[in-house]
């Protein structure tokens, strides 16, 4: 089911709030175990087999977990158990989700000859796996302090980050379960709530949607053969960069809001990525839960920049090649991690030559800003392109290597339409000159962490519960909804596909 | 907080709710219903001293003049076909209902190709129940009192069309002046005007109708024949006429169906269709071709004729 279907909307969450506040009144656990069956039935909405992976990753993580919080086992045998267990989930998640890549190499590099599995890929395991691997991890390291079944099912299985994050961490979702706030309807929490949904929903269909077909053609055409234009290739990666972002973080404020509804605060998950002035700062911005994760449960463990200055740049490309290949089962996203591990080290190594210094003159800020996004920009042609050779087709031409600047027959070319065009500039200016979704409503805290810088103009437009925004935020949903129900267009959130 | 909560979900709800207002009128105006629009302006025009009423699909639209059935049966006589898929039994049930609030006929021909009475509808996708609703859309009350799993159906399909981008835009139409009309073609040919191609058969093509025919017509017939009785009609049912080779080897689905429509209580004048030769077909299986047009409405009265009133 997706957050963007009438049925979720109109059915699945209307129903699940009001059963889950209902039975809350009189018993809290079963309320949670309201919301984690509510949570599996949603999962199961795609696919009920998905459910034979999910639930026994749950009972088997918990059991690793409880053993390792435990004070019955002796160190060895929890190391043994935290690596029994780490193992358990990797070879899950290798067998689900890579095997198949690994198999096709295997097959192309004529080592031998097995055959694809086609191993379809259940809805959200990365999520889920890492998760998990996290709560393992810091059970070992006896810094889990809440180990009820309930309460552990629901921060794994909860369906507003479920399939598509953010990546919670237990320490900072399970004590909100247990809360009594959270247990209570409360009319600030649905305003807020709905409020960060519709505009999360609204960055999704009106804006990531109505960019879509256009990046379909441009990688499509690539992928067939054709030679596009210097213009036509900027046009389809820029449009791609603008798509990915109004789309993730349109679920990401959607998750957010849902999960407000029924009292608990996500993290936040994307503090205005476009805006960074450097790729040091852009990471720090975009997906800020997996990065987070990347830090703590990877870079760290690695040896971080513990191990001089060398040390710290290989292990920050470990981690990109590694975080390129969580997002999926091909080597278009580790040359994406690897292009952003390039990105990175070069950036560390310029910071260490200067000195890491904050840049001062707008000139700079704007260079940064700049720079930032077309390198990222180049960097998202190999993460959307099915394959290797359709990104570098689009590369090529994006860098006028397989074409014309411009396209001899405009006519009949593969730019895009004038409402695309303007829906790519406004989406743009709203990245580089609008405050993000957090800011405006920052008097209201609707995630765990608000950003921590926030854009000047953002106070000019803070949220309040006034008619105006109320207006404007029902405007928002209007548009949205209507095109969702009118025309039956319900796009898949890209990174479902993770 | 509340306020702001209120105001909020009432403009939703306020311009979702106007806009599924507009699809609804969009639905009531029809606007491209044109062989509905046509068979209820003959209806609007209807004498009340109409003798004989035919109701169908297009196997009958297309096989039977209503001018040649007049004369030759001496009797008033006028063909109301809508198509099979798209309204069927349901269609016909709504405007003999219309049929009565201006005349009452002596007799009344229900004539449906076999074909028509072999799919159940949600093989395709409830196209019957969407055309029921078109056809009933002066007549709401008819939509809810068929029986509970029609009304079912009818609701889930009304929750469709009121969220529907066409409908809608169709009733914006319709507030902007447009009104339903149908071309002149359907005076000249009292019906869809006809193509001249022949159908042409898949090679591996069974030439069977399949399967045992679904029940969801019957209630249908059902709600016909008790309208018959309580308005003393001569109420009977034919099949439309189909491609030869498909008679020739689909007697049990024929048998079936006869048996399902006398059940509900309607009369059936031959356990089998008027069979299309080759040299007769038209562009599908239960088409004739144009120019023989006259040949079987011919073939019609023959089989209608001692059951006329």
């Amino acid at each position: 089911m997706l957050f963007n279907s009438v049925a979720f909307i109109f059915v699945f969450l209307p129903a699940t709030l009001l059963i889950f506040f209902l039975v809350a009144k009189t018993s809290r656990l079963a309320a949670l175990c309201c919301l984690t069956a509510a949570s599996l039935i949603f999962y199961a909405q795609t696919d009920s087999r998905y459910l034979l992976i999910l639930i026994p990753s749950i009972l088997a993580n918990y059991l690793f977990g409880t053993a390792l919080s435990g004070g019955r086992l002796g160190d060895d045998k929890r190391f043994a158990v935290l690596t029994i267990a780490i193992t358990a989930n990797l070879a899950c998640l290798f067998t689900f989700k890579y095997l198949d890549l690994f198999i096709d190499t295997i097959d192309r590099l004529h080592l031998a000859d097995f055959g694809l599995l086609h191993i379809e890929l259940p809805l959200g395991i990365s999520f889920f796996t890492f998760t998990q691997i996290a709560f393992l991890v810091d059970a070992y390291q006896r810094k889990v302090s809440e180990t009820g079944f309930v309460n552990y099912a629901l921060f794994v299985s909860y369906f507003p980050h479920l399939v598509a994050g953010p990546i919670l961490h237990h320490a900072e979702m399970m004590p909100q379960f247990s809360g009594e706030r959270t247990f209570r309807p409360r009319l600030d929490n649905f305003a807020v709530g709905l409020s960060v949904f519709f505009i999360g929903l609204f960055k999704k269909v009106i804006v990531a949607d109505h960019l879509a077909p256009h990046v379909h053609r441009i990688f499509d055409a690539a992928g067939q053969g054709t030679h596009l234009s210097a213009l036509e290739g900027w046009s389809g990666a820029l449009c791609y960069a603008l798509q990915i972002y109004f789309d993730f973080s349109g679920y990401s404020d959607m998750a957010i809001g849902l999960s407000l509804l029924f009292g608990v605060r996500l993290p936040l998950n994307f503090n205005s990525p476009y805006k960074a002035v450097n790729i040091i700062d852009f990471w720090r911005r975009w997906h800020m839960t997996l990065s987070r994760f990347l830090r703590d449960y990877l870079y760290i463990p690695l040896g971080g920049n513990r191990a001089g200055e060398a040390r710290r740049l290989v292990n920050v490309m470990i981690v990109m090649l590694l975080g390129g290949l969580w997002h999926g089962a091909s080597w278009t996203f580790v040359v994406w991690g690897g292009l952003h591990g390039i990105y990175l080290m070069a950036n560390h190594a310029w910071q260490k030559l200067l000195g890491e210094r904050r840049a001062r003159s707008a000139l700079s800020v704007w260079a940064g800003r700049l720079l930032t996004f077309l390198l990222v920009t180049v960097a998202w042609v190999f993460f959307r392109a099915p394959t290797l050779g359709t990104a570098l087709g689009v590369a090529k031409s994006m860098f006028g290597l397989d074409a014309l600047p411009v396209p001899a027959d405009l006519a009949g070319s593969n730019l895009p339409s004038s409402d695309v065009a303007a829906m790519a500039a406004a989406a743009l200016m709203v990245a580089w000159f609008m405050p993000n979704t957090q800011e405006i409503m920052s008097l209201y805290h609707p995630a765990l962490s608000g950003p921590r810088e926030t854009d000047p103009n953002a106070s000019r437009l803070l949220w309040r519960p006034t008619m105006a925004c109320a207006v404007m935020v029902g405007a928002a949903a209007v548009a949205s909804l209507a095109t969702l129900v009118f025309e039956k267009r319900v796009g898949d959130f890209i990174y479902f596909q993770f | 907080m509340k306020s702001y909560l209120i105001v909020l979900i009432g403009i939703i709800t306020i311009v979702l709710g106007a806009m599924a207002s507009v699809a609804a009128i969009g639905i009531h105006a029809c606007l491209k219903c044109d062989v509905l629009l046509f068979q209820e302006s003959k209806i609007a025009a209807l004498p009340s001293d109409v003798e004989t009423v035919i109701l169908g699909d297009s196997s009958i639209g297309y096989g039977l003049d209503a001018r040649v059935f007049s004369e030759l049966s001496h009797q008033k006589t006028v063909n109301l076909a809508l198509t099979g898929f798209n309204y069927g039994i349901g269609g016909a049930y709504v405007l003999l209902t219309e049929v009565l609030s201006h005349a009452r006929p002596r007799n009344v021909v229900i004539a449906l190709s076999a074909q028509t009475l072999s799919v159940a509808m949600w093989k395709i996708k409830w196209r019957p129940i969407r055309g029921f609703i078109q056809a009933a859309r002066r007549h709401p009350q008819l939509l809810f009192t068929v029986n509970p799993e029609v009304s079912w159906q009818v609701t889930k399909e009304l929750g469709v069309e009121l969220f529907d981008k066409q409908l809608f835009l169709e009733g914006v139409e319709y507030l902007q002046g447009a009104r339903p009309t149908f071309q002149d073609d359907f005076v000249r040919y009292d019906y869809y005007p006809p193509g001249n191609d022949v159908v042409q058969m898949p090679k591996d093509s069974t030439y069977a109708l399949e399967g045992e025919p679904p029940v969801d017509y019957d209630v249908f017939f059902a709600k016909i024949a008790r309208l018959c009785r309580a308005n003393g009609m001569n109420c009977m049912f034919m099949f439309g006429p189909l491609m030869q080779k498909i008679v020739e080897h689909s007697p049990m689905t024929f048998a079936s169906e006869t048996a399902q429509i006398e059940r509900a209580g309607i009369k059936v004048i031959k356990q089998s269709p008027i069979r299309i030769p080759e040299q007769d077909q038209g562009n599908s299986i239960n088409h004739i071709h144009p120019r023989v047009r006259a040949a079987y409405t011919k073939k019609a009265y023959d089989l209608l004729a001692d059951s006329l009133r």
